[in-house]
C-alpha cells in the first residue's frame, strides 16, 4: 500500500546545521494488519507518519500510496486523502472543546447527520465510554476517554489507512490494552500503523520497524 | 445541527458570542450621530424641499444703500415679472429664536400677511401652507414643534415689543425673535399639528410697503415657474448688492454649504469609530482563534478544506454581525423613541429614518467585518496540527 524510497526529512534546511527527521528511509507496508513504529523521543516516529499521510512534505525522495505519490498532489486530492483514506489520532487528541464527545467523532463525517450519530455511538460504546459519557464535552472527561473519542473519530469514515500517534499515551494499561486489542481487530482488513516508545503495546503487531535518529534501525515481522 | 457548521460554535460559545455580536453592534452608534446631523436640518428641509414656487427679497444690510435699492426694486418690479412669475406682494416677517437639536441657536423667517386674501392667494399658489390651512386676521398659526421650542402657548397674544427683537407675551414672558419688521399690532397664537416648523400669520395693522417683497407664479407649469424664480432671483442677486433674492434652491445651496462642514466632521468621526471597533472587535477575533487554533488545525488535518474553514469563520463572523446590527438597531430605535419622548415637550424631536446614518453604520460596519473575515485568510494559512 505505501512505499517509500529514499524518505528523507531535513528541518532548518537553511540553517548551517541541518536536522535530519528521516534520512533515506526505503519502507513498503502492507494492505493491511498492524505495524508499529518504535523508537525513542525524537528519533523521527511522528515525522514519518506526518509525512506518509500528507501533513508534511518530504524534502527529499518519494511516497506512493497505492503506486501513486503523495508528495506533489493537489489540494483536493490531498484533502480526499485525509478525508475519506486515512483516520488520525493524534498524540495530543485535538478534540474540539465545545463539542460533546459524539459531535466530535461526526466531525468530519461523510453521511447524513442522523446516520453519522448513530455509528458514533456505536464506535464510542464499542471502545469503552458508557452513555452518558457519549454526550459531554472533552472538558468533561479524563485523558483515557479523551483518547477514545480520538480513536472513535478516526475510525468514523471507515479510512483504509489509520494513523495513530502514541494511542495509548494517556490511558491505564488495562485501557492500553484493550485500546490496541480494538486496534488490532480494526487491522484485519486494514492498515493501522501505530507510533509508540512502549514497546509492550504492540506485541501483538504484524510488523514492529524500529526507527533511530531518523533511520530505520530494525525491522521485525510477526510469525 | 452539524458540528462543523457556524451555528454549532455559536451555541456551544454563547456568552463569547453575545459580547462578540455587542461589539460589533457598537457601530450602531454612527447611525445615531447621522441622526443627530441631519436633525440639524431637518426642520429646513421639510420646508425647502419643495417646488421653487416662490422668492422672496429682503434686505440684506441695515444701512441707507438697502433702502434705497429697495425703493428701486419696488419701483420697477414689474420689469422682473415674467409670463409665469407674474404676482407679487409686500409682506412682513416674523421669526422666533429656536434651538435645534443640537442645541444651537437657530432662525427661520415666516411672513405675516396684511389680509387674509393675500395669504389665501399665497398660500393657494405656492407650496409653502398647506392647503387646508385657514388664517383669520389678528392670528399668528405657529407648529407644535415651533411653539414648543420657543416658548409659545396656545391662546398667547403676541405684542411687539419696542426693544428690537423681542416679542412679549401677555403673561410678561418674553420669546425672542430674529425677524420682526415693521410689525405693529398684537397677533394671538393657534397651534397647529403639522410636520416641521412652520409659522405665519394675518394682521391688518401691517402699514407699509417696507418689508419683504414677495413674488410667485400662478400658473399650472411648475417647471417654468420654477425656471423664472431663479431667473429673477439671480438677476435680482446680482443687481442690488443690498437685497437678497432668496428661494428654496438658495437655501438649501446655503444650508448645505453650512451643514457640509458638520458632515465631513461626521465622516471623520465615522472613520475613528469604525477603526476603534475595528481594532478592538478583531483584537478580540485574535484572541479567540489563538484559543481556537488546536480546533482549527484539526478541520485541516481532517481534510477540511481551507476555504471551508474560511467559509465557517466568515459565516460565524456575518451571523455575529447581523445579531450584533439587530441588537443596535433596538438599541437605537428605543433611544430614539425615549429621545423624542424627553425632547417633544421642548419642541425638538428626531423626524424620521436617517438615510445618511444607514450610510454611515453600513461604513462603518464594512470597516470592522471586512478586516475580520481577511485576516481569517491569512489565520488559517497557518494552521497546522504537526507544528504544537
Amino acid at each position: 500500500m505505501f512505499e517509500l524510497k529514499d524518505a528523507t526529512m531535513i528541518y532548518d534546511i537553511e540553517k548551517e546545521e541541518m536536522v535530519y527527521a528521516m534520512k533515506n528511509i526505503n519502507l513498503s507496508f502492507p494492505d493491511t494488519g498492524l505495524i508499529g513504529i518504535i523508537g525513542p523521543s525524537g528519533s523521527g516516529k511522528s515525522t514519518l507518519m506526518y509525512t506518509m499521510s500528507t501533513l508534511k512534505k518530504l524534502t527529499e525522495g518519494e511516497i506512493l500510496y497505492n503506486g501513486e505519490s503523495v508528495i506533489n498532489i493537489s489540494d483536493s486530492k490531498r484533502q480526499h486523502l485525509r478525508r475519506d483514506e486515512f483516520g488520525f489520532v493524534f498524540q495530543r487528541h485535538y478534540l474540539v472543546p465545545y463539542m460533546t464527545a459524539v459531535e466530535n467523532v461526526i466531525l468530519a463525517a461523510n453521511d447524513s447527520i442522523a446516520k453519522s450519530k448513530e455509528k458514533a455511538r456505536n464506535l464510542l460504546l464499542e471502545i469503552g465510554l458508557r452513555e452518558k459519557e457519549l454526550n459531554k464535552k472533552p472538558g468533561k472527561l479524563s485523558g483515557g476517554q479523551r483518547q477514545r473519542i480520538a480513536i472513535a473519530r478516526a475510525m468514523m469514515n471507515d479510512p483504509k489507512v489509520l494513523f495513530a500517534d502514541e494511542p495509548t499515551a494517556s490511558l491505564d494499561h488495562e485501557n492500553a490494552f484493550l485500546v490496541m486489542k480494538k486496534l488490532k481487530e480494526y487491522s484485519k482488513n486494514r492498515l493501522v500503523i501505530v507510533i509508540t516508545h512502549d514497546a509492550s503495546i504492540i506485541k501483538d503487531a504484524d510488523k514492529v520497524i524500529e526507527i533511530w535518529d531518523g533511520t530505520i534501525a530494525n525491522i521485525k515481522e510477526s510469525v | 445541527m452539524k458540528p462543523f457548521g457556524a451555528l454549532c460554535f455559536i451555541k456551544n460559545n454563547m456568552l463569547r458570542c453575545i459580547v462578540l455580536a455587542i461589539m460589533m453592534g457598537c457601530v450602531t452608534v454612527c447611525y445615531m450621530g447621522a441622526l443627530y446631523m441631519d436633525n440639524i436640518s431637518e426642520p429646513f428641509w421639510i420646508r425647502y424641499n419643495k417646488k421653487i414656487d416662490n422668492a422672496y427679497v429682503y434686505k440684506n444690510t441695515s444701512n441707507n444703500g438697502a433702502i434705497e435699492e429697495q425703493k428701486e426694486l419696488g419701483t420697477h418690479i414689474e420689469d422682473y415679472l415674467t409670463e409665469h412669475v407674474n404676482k407679487y406682494m409686500y409682506i412682513d416677517m416674523i421669526g422666533f429664536d429656536f434651538t435645534s437639536i443640537m442645541g444651537f441657536n437657530n432662525n427661520m423667517g415666516f411672513p405675516v400677511f396684511e389680509s387674509v386674501e393675500d395669504y389665501k392667494e399665497f398660500r393657494n399658489h405656492t407650496s409653502m401652507f398647506p392647503k387646508d390651512l385657514e388664517v383669520k386676521d389678528g392670528e399668528l398659526v405657529v407648529s407644535r414643534m415651533y411653539a414648543n421650542n420657543v416658548g409659545i402657548k396656545d391662546g398667547d397674544t403676541i405684542i411687539y415689543n419696542k426693544n428690537a427683537g423681542k416679542c412679549d407675551r401677555v403673561d410678561e414672558h418674553t420669546v425672542r425673535t430674529s425677524f420682526v419688521r415693521l410689525y405693529k399690532g398684537e397677533l394671538k397664537a393657534r397651534i397647529i399639528d403639522v410636520d416641521g416648523m412652520l409659522c405665519t400669520g394675518v394682521s391688518k395693522d401691517y402699514d407699509g410697503n417696507d418689508g419683504c417683497l414677495f413674488f410667485y407664479g400662478t400658473g399650472d407649469d411648475k417647471d417654468k415657474i420654477e425656471n423664472d424664480i431663479k431667473k429673477i432671483s439671480d438677476e435680482i442677486n446680482g443687481k442690488f448688492k443690498n437685497l437678497r433674492a432668496e428661494n428654496n434652491k438658495l437655501s438649501r445651496d446655503d444650508l448645505n454649504t453650512q451643514i457640509g462642514f458638520m458632515y465631513s466632521v461626521l465622516g471623520m468621526i465615522i472613520v475613528v469609530v469604525g477603526a476603534v471597533i475595528a481594532i478592538t472587535v478583531n483584537a478580540t477575533y485574535a484572541a479567540t482563534y489563538e484559543k481556537r487554533k488546536y480546533e482549527f488545525s484539526i478541520y485541516k488535518a481532517l481534510g477540511f478544506k481551507r476555504r471551508e474553514i474560511i467559509s465557517k469563520i466568515t459565516k460565524e463572523t456575518i451571523i455575529l454581525n447581523i445579531t450584533g446590527i439587530l441588537f443596535g438597531t433596538v438599541v437605537c430605535t428605543i433611544s430614539v423613541a425615549i429621545l423624542n419622548n424627553l425632547l417633544y415637550e421642548r419642541g425638538l424631536h428626531f423626524y424620521s429614518i436617517s438615510s445618511n446614518g444607514i450610510i454611515a453604520t453600513v461604513i462603518c460596519n464594512a470597516l470592522v467585518v471586512i478586516p475580520v473575515i481577511l485576516l481569517s485568510f491569512k489565520r488559517t494559512a497557518k494552521y497546522d496540527v504537526t507544528a504544537y
